[in-house]
C-alpha cells in the first residue's frame, strides 16, 4: 500500500482541479493584457501622431512665413536703401516691414523669431528685442531648420538668402531668417504634457534631447542608449525598454520638418499594475488553496490513514496468532473507541484461545487418568478374581452380572471418540462403576436421580466419576458400616446440579474447606481428581460453574457439581 | 503546528486584503499629478481652498528656460501647498502684447489673471473685460491692502468700483519725464550730470567724435514730457501715452497737445536731432533694431521711468562690463506730478473662472517677504544670493519681472547697484504733487468710432512729425486738417467735458 496514498491523491485532485484553472486564467490574462497594451499602443500612437503633425504643421507654417517675406516687395526693397531716397518713404517701408514681421510672429500660439537682416547695410528687423533674439553670426549657407547649441537657449533656425544661389552668402543683399527656441518647443511639449500624455521629449541621435520642463530626467537618461537603436529609415514606432523593473514602450514619431524625433513613453508596467495585482491576488489564494488542501490533506493522512493502517498491522498479527497484540497508541475521537474495542477483543479472543486450549489439556489428562484406573491391576484383579470365585461358587447370575457391568463399563470408558457425552451416558457409566464396586464390597447402597430434562444434555467426558471414585476411595475406606451414595440431578435457576452425596465417615469444615482450596487452586504437579474436575468445568462454562463441597445431609461429604445452562457455553 | 498554520493563514488573509485595499489606504503612483495635489494639500493647515484649480496667466515677454522650470517645479509645488493652486503662464512676447491680449480678452479665452499698463483699466472696463475686485479685495485681499497705499488702489477705481490691483507700490512721481543717462560714458566725456537738452546734445556730439557707432536717443514715441521740464515754464502731464491731450496743472484746465506751441518746439527740436544723428532716421521705424542698440551697450540716453537705471544695468553691464546708469530730471527745480503712482495693474478677467483664487495668489505674492522674494527671484543659493544686502542674481533668466511687484516694503537693490542710484529711486517723490489728472478715466465709448479715425490718422500722419523725420512746418497743417476731419474735436470736446465733471466730483 503507498504511504501517501490518501495524502498525494488529495494533493493530485487539488492540483487536477487548480491547473486548468491557473492556465485559463493565464490565457485569458494575457488575452486581455495584449488587447489593453494594443489599445495603449494605440491611443499613444494617436496621441503622438497629432502632435508631432501640430509641430511639423507649425514649421510648415513658419517656412510659408518665411516665403512670404522673401516674395515681399517692401522687404525687398529694403535692401537697396539707396534707390529709396525719400525719408519719409523709407521710414514708412521700414515700419510697414517691421509690422508685417511681427504680425506674422504673432499668429498663432508659437513664438519664433522672425527677423530679416540686410549685410550690407547692417539693418536688422526682427519680431523679438530680445537680447538673444538673434544669434550674434548667422550661418554663412542658407539653412533648413538646424539646431544649434547656444549658452542663451539652444534653438532651430532656418536662413534664405536674397538673391539664391549665391557662392559667397556675405553678398546676400537680404537674408529671411527665422529663429525658433527650445524653450518654445519645451513650453509646447510640457503642455502637451499637461493634456495628460506622458513624458514626451525631442530626440535626435547628436544632440541632447529637448525635454518638457517637469521632465523625468533620471528615467529618459536610461533611454536614451536604447533610442539609438533606432532605424533612421523609419519614421515611428515603438520600442519595450526595461529599467528599474518597468517596463516602457517607448514611441516615437519624426518630425519631418526638423529631423528629430518625439518621443514620448508610458509605464506600461504602471498601467498594468491594477492588472498584475489581481493576478498576484489570484496566485496567492490558488497558492492558499493548494497549502489548504495540502495541510487538510496531511491532517486527514494524520489522523486517518496512520491510525487505520495501525489497526489493520495489529489485526494482521492477531491472525497471524499473536493475541497478546494490543493497540499501544492513545488515539483521538472515533478512534479512541475503536482502539479500546480492539484492545478488549484482543484480549477476549486470547483469554478463551486460553481456555479452550487449558480445557483440552485437562479432559486429555482426565482421560489418562481414568484410562490409568481402568487398568488399575487392583480394579481388575478385584473384579477378575470375584467372577473366579462366583463361578467357583456356582453364582452364576452374579459371574454374569459382574462380567456384563465390567465390559459396559469398560466399553464406555474406552469409547474415546468424542469429548463430551450425554448426561445419561455419564451417569451410566456411573451406574456401571458403583455396581462392580457394590458387588465387589456389598457394604453400600447407591441411588440415582435424574432430572429426565437433563438426560440429553451434554456434559464433558467422565466429569461425575472422579467424585463417585473420590467417594470410594476416602469415604467408605474407613468405613465400618454399611453405606450410601446418593447421586441427585436437577435443575434450578437455570444452573444445572449434580451433587454426589454419602454418608461416610463425615468430615469437619476445616476439612471441606481445605479440599475446596485445594481443588479451587491449579497446581500442576499434585492434581486431585477433584481439581481436575472443577478446571474442567469452569473451563467449559465459565466463572459461575464450578464444584462445591458441604457437608451432606446423609452425613458424609456433598460435592456438587454446578453450571448454568448456556447453549453458548457448551 | 497549529499556531504556525493559523498564522500563515492570517498573514495570507491579511495580505489579500492589502492587496484588495490598498488602493484605498495609501497613494496611488498612477494618479494623475492633479490628485496628487490635492493630497498634498490635504495634508496642509486650515485657509488653503479644498478645491485643486489651475490659475492661467498671461504675461508680457518671453519664457525663460529657467522660468518654465520654475514654475512647473518649485513654485507650483509651494502654491499648491499654500493655495491648492497651479500656475500656467502664457507668455506673449512684447512686440504684440497689446494685440494679443486684447484678442484673448475679446474672445472670452479662458484666462484668469493679467497684467498690463494702468491706462489700460479704463479701455478693459469700457469694453468688459474684466470684472469688479472689492469683494475679492475684501475677502482674500488682506496683504494687498497692507502693503499698497490706499491711494494707488483709487487711481483703479472707475464708478465707484476697484477693477485693477495695483501690483507696484513704489516712488513713481515723474515717471517718463527723466532722462537716463550711461553715466560712465557721460564722465568718459568729461561731464558729470544733465541739467540741460544742451548737455544732452553735447554729451551726443562727445561720444560720437570718440565713436560713431554709438546712438544717441531711442525713444521715439514717448520722451516728451522729459522736454517739456525745458521746454516750458508750466507744468503739463499727458493724458496718456498717446500724446493727444495733457493737463495744466496749475490750473487744471485740459488742452489739445498736438496744436500746442510746446508740441511744435517739441518736433521741432526732434527735427533738429534727425538732423544731427542723435536720431538715427534709418531705424525709426524699426523699433526691435533701437532697443538692439542699447542691448549692445550702444546707446547714449534714453526716457527714464524712475527706476529703469536699475531695471537695465545687467542689460547695460551684459555688453559693457563698466556701464553705469543714471536718470537725471531736467529742470530740476520743477516739481514732479503723481499721475500713476502704479502703472502695473493686474487684472481679472471677467471670463475668469476662478477669480477668488486669482485673488489669493496676488495676496500671496505680499503675503510675507518669504513668497515675494520666491517669486521675484527664485529659490535662494539657486537663482540668486544675498550680498551684503543685495540681491544678487545666479541665473540670467527672468521669473516673475521685479517691477511688476515692487514693493517699498520688500525692496531690495540689486547688487551691483551703486547707492546714488537706489538713493535716486528712494527720494523720487520728493518735491511731487499729485497729478490732475490722478484717478481720472477717460471713457471712450461715446465717442470711439472718431477715436478710431483720429489714430488712425494720428499714427500715419502725426507719428513721422513726432519723430522729427516729416518736417513740421512742411507736414503740420495737412496732418491737422486730417485730424480735424477725423473727428479730432469732438473727441476732445468729449474729453473736456468728463473731466470738468471728474473735476466737479473732486
Amino acid at each position: 500500500m503507498n504511504r501517501f496514498s490518501i495524502f498525494t491523491k488529495l494533493i493530485a485532485t487539488l492540483l487536477v482541479l487548480l491547473i486548468p484553472i491557473l492556465l485559463l486564467f493565464v490565457v485569458s490574462n494575457r488575452t486581455s493584457t495584449r488587447v489593453l497594451t494594443d489599445e495603449i499602443i494605440k491611443v499613444k500612437r494617436y496621441q503622438i501622431e497629432t502632435f508631432a503633425s501640430q509641430l511639423d504643421q507649425l514649421f510648415f507654417q513658419l517656412d510659408t512665413y518665411q516665403k512670404m517675406l522673401y516674395e515681399s516687395t517692401d522687404v525687398r526693397n529694403l535692401a537697396y536703401p539707396d534707390l529709396l531716397d525719400d525719408v519719409l518713404g523709407k521710414y514708412r517701408i521700414n515700419r510697414t516691414v517691421s509690422e508685417e514681421i511681427n504680425r506674422l510672429a504673432g499668429y498663432g500660439d508659437w513664438k519664433a523669431v522672425i527677423a530679416v537682416v540686410y549685410p550690407r547695410t547692417g539693418i536688422v528687423i526682427k519680431s523679438s528685442s530680445s537680447l538673444n533674439a538673434l544669434p550674434q553670426e548667422l550661418p554663412k549657407q542658407d539653412t533648413f531648420w538646424r539646431y544649434y547649441t547656444d549658452p542663451g537657449g539652444d534653438y532651430f533656425m532656418e536662413v534664405l538668402s536674397y538673391p539664391d544661389n549665391l557662392a559667397e552668402t556675405d553678398e546676400a543683399h537680404m537674408r529671411v531668417v527665422l529663429k525658433f527656441g527650445a524653450a518654445a518647443l519645451r513650453s509646447a511639449l510640457t503642455k502637451f504634457k499637461a493634456n495628460g500624455s506622458g513624458d514626451p521629449f525631442l530626440y535626435h541621435p547628436e544632440y541632447s534631447p529637448i525635454y518638457n520642463y517637469s521632465v523625468n530626467y533620471g528615467q529618459i537618461d536610461e533611454f536614451l542608449p536604447g533610442l539609438g537603436g533606432i532605424d533612421p529609415s523609419t519614421d515611428s514606432g515603438y520600442m519595450l525598454l526595461k529599467s528599474d523593473d518597468t517596463n516602457f514602450q517607448v514611441h516615437y514619431q519624426k518630425l519631418d520638418s526638423l529631423g528629430w524625433y518625439l518621443v514620448d513613453y508610458v509605464p506600461i508596467s504602471q498601467i498594468m499594475a491594477p492588472i498584475s495585482r489581481n493576478q498576484l491576488m489570484f496566485y496567492v489564494i490558488s497558492g492558499m488553496l493548494l497549502f489548504m488542501g495540502a495541510y487538510l490533506a496531511f491532517v486527514m493522512y494524520r489522523n486517518i490513514q496512520i491510525p487505520f493502517r495501525k489497526l489493520i498491522q495489529n489485526m494482521n498479527l492477531i491472525e497471524k496468532g499473536i493475541y497478546s497484540i494490543r493497540m499501544a497508541d492513545t488515539a483521538k475521537g472515533e478512534y479512541r473507541f475503536l482502539y479500546d474495542r480492539f484492545n478488549s477483543m484482543a484480549s477476549k479472543i486470547e483469554e478463551l484461545i486460553e481456555d479452550v486450549y487449558k480445557e483440552q489439556l485437562r479432559s486429555k489428562e482426565a482421560t489418562l487418568k481414568q484410562l490409568q484406573s481402568q487398568i488399575n491391576p487392583h480394579f481388575l484383579y478385584n473384579t477378575l478374581a470375584y467372577i473366579k470365585s462366583m463361578i467357583e461358587l456356582n453364582e452364576n447370575k452374579a459371574a454374569i452380572s459382574m462380567t456384563m457391568n465390567l465390559s459396559k463399563y469398560y466399553r464406555y470408558t474406552t469409547k474415546t471418540g468424542s469429548k463430551t457425552v450425554r448426561l445419561k451416558e455419564e451417569l451410566e457409566l456411573v451406574h456401571f462403576y458403583l455396581e462392580i464396586h457394590c458387588m465387589l464390597r456389598d457394604d453400600f447402597e447407591f441411588e440415582i436421580e435424574i432430572d429426565p430434562r437433563m438426560e440429553e444434555l451434554e456434559v464433558p467426558r467422565l466429569i461425575v466419576q472422579p467424585l463417585v471414585e473420590n467417594v470410594i476411595i476416602h469415604a467408605f475406606n474407613h468405613h465400618s458400616g454399611y453405606g450410601m451414595i446418593r447421586i441427585r440431578c436437577w435443575r434450578e435457576d437455570g444452573m444445572n446440579h449434580v451433587a454426589v452425596e454419602d454418608t461416610g465417615t463425615g468430615i469437619e469444615d476445616s476439612a471441606i474447606e481445605s479440599i475446596r482450596r485445594k481443588s479451587h487452586t491449579i497446581n500442576e504437579e499434585e492434581e486431585s481428581g477433584l481439581t481436575n474436575v472443577h478446571q474442567r468445568l469452569r473451563l467449559t462454562y465459565g466463572g459461575g460453574s464450578g464444584l462445591r463441597l458441604s457437608k451432606s445431609k446423609l452425613g458424609g461429604l456433598c460435592a456438587e457439581l454446578c453450571w448454568s445452562d448456556r447453549e453458548d457455553a457448551s | 503546528m497549529k499556531a504556525a498554520v493559523i498564522g500563515g493563514v492570517a498573514i495570507l488573509f491579511a495580505s489579500l486584503a492589502y492587496i484588495l485595499y490598498s488602493q484605498f489606504i495609501g497613494p496611488d503612483p498612477s494618479d494623475s499629478p492633479g490628485a496628487r495635489n490635492a493630497e498634498l494639500a490635504d495634508q496642509q493647515a486650515e485657509g488653503v481652498p479644498e478645491s485643486f484649480v489651475t490659475l492661467k496667466v498671461i504675461m508680457p515677454g518671453d519664457l525663460s528656460a529657467r522660468m518654465g522650470d520654475f514654475v512647473e517645479n518649485e513654485l507650483n509645488d509651494r502654491l499648491v501647498r499654500d493655495l491648492n493652486m497651479k500656475l500656467e503662464l502664457t507668455y506673449i512676447p512684447w512686440s504684440n502684447y497689446q494685440q494679443k491680449v486684447e484678442l484673448a480678452l475679446s474672445t472670452g479665452a479662458k484666462y484668469d489673471l493679467f497684467w498690463y499698463g494702468a491706462p489700460f483699466v479704463s479701455v478693459y472696463y469700457t469694453k468688459g473685460y474684466i470684472q469688479p475686485l472689492d469683494e475679492l479685495l475684501d475677502r482674500y485681499g488682506r496683504d494687498l491692502v497692507k502693503h499698497i497705499p490706499d491711494e494707488n488702489f483709487k487711481m483703479n477705481r472707475i464708478d465707484g468700483k476697484l477693477w485693477a490691483i495695483p501690483s507696484q507700490a513704489f516712488t513713481s512721481a515723474g515717471k517718463f519725464s527723466s532722462v537716463m543717462v550711461r553715466q560712465d560714458l557721460l564722465e568718459k566725456a568729461g561731464m558729470t550730470d544733465i541739467r540741460t537738452i544742451a548737455d544732452l546734445e553735447r554729451f551726443y556730439e562727445s561720444m560720437h567724435a570718440i565713436d560713431p557707432s554709438y546712438y544717441g536717443y531711442l525713444e521715439t514715441d514717448r520722451g516728451h514730457e522729459m522736454l517739456w521740464r525745458e521746454l516750458t515754464d508750466r507744468n503739463y502731464s499727458s493724458l496718456d501715452e498717446r500724446m493727444l491731450f495733457i493737463v495744466d496743472e496749475d490750473s487744471g484746465e485740459i488742452l489739445s497737445y498736438v496744436e500746442s506751441d510746446l508740441y511744435k518746439k517739441v518736433v521741432q527740436l526732434r527735427e533738429s536731432w534727425v538732423e544731427k544723428g542723435i536720431i538715427d532716421k534709418n531705424l525709426v521705424g524699426n523699433p526691435s533694431a533701437k532697443i538692439d542698440q542699447e542691448n549692445a551697450g550702444k546707446l547714449l540716453f534714453r526716457v527714464g521711468a524712475v527706476s529703469r537705471a536699475m531695471e537695465n544695468l545687467q542689460t547695460a553691464r551684459n555688453a559693457d562690463p563698466n556701464a553705469r546708469l543714471r536718470e537725471y530730471y531736467l529742470a530740476k527745480e520743477k516739481p514732479k506730478f503723481i499721475v500713476t503712482p502704479s502703472n502695473e495693474a493686474f487684472m481679472i478677467t471677467a471670463a475668469s473662472e476662478n477669480p477668488e483664487r486669482a485673488m489669493m495668489f496676488m495676496n500671496w505674492i505680499l503675503q510675507s517677504e518669504e513668497n515675494y522674494r520666491f517669486i521675484v527671484y527664485g529659490v535662494e543659493g539657486k537663482d540668486y544670493e544675498l550680498e551684503k544686502g543685495k540681491i544678487k542674481l545666479l541665473t540670467n533668466d527672468q521669473l516673475m519681472y521685479e517691477w511688476m511687484w515692487r514693493n517699498k516694503d520688500f525692496f531690495v537693490a540689486p547688487a551691483g547697484v551703486e547707492d546714488d542710484m537706489i538713493h535716486d529711486m528712494l527720494a523720487n517723490d520728493e518735491n511731487s504733487r499729485v497729478s490732475k489728472l490722478f484717478g481720472f478715466h477717460f471713457n471712450e465709448a461715446s465717442v470711439k468710432n472718431e477715436m478710431a479715425q483720429v489714430m488712425a490718422v494720428y499714427k500715419e500722419k502725426f507719428e513721422p512729425i513726432n519723430f522729427g523725420l516729416a518736417g513740421y512746418e512742411e507736414h503740420y497743417e495737412d496732418a491737422l486738417t486730417a485730424l480735424k476731419k477725423a473727428g479730432f474735436d469732438l473727441v476732445f470736446a468729449e474729453l473736456q467735458r468728463q473731466f470738468a465733471e471728474f473735476r466737479l466730483q473732486r
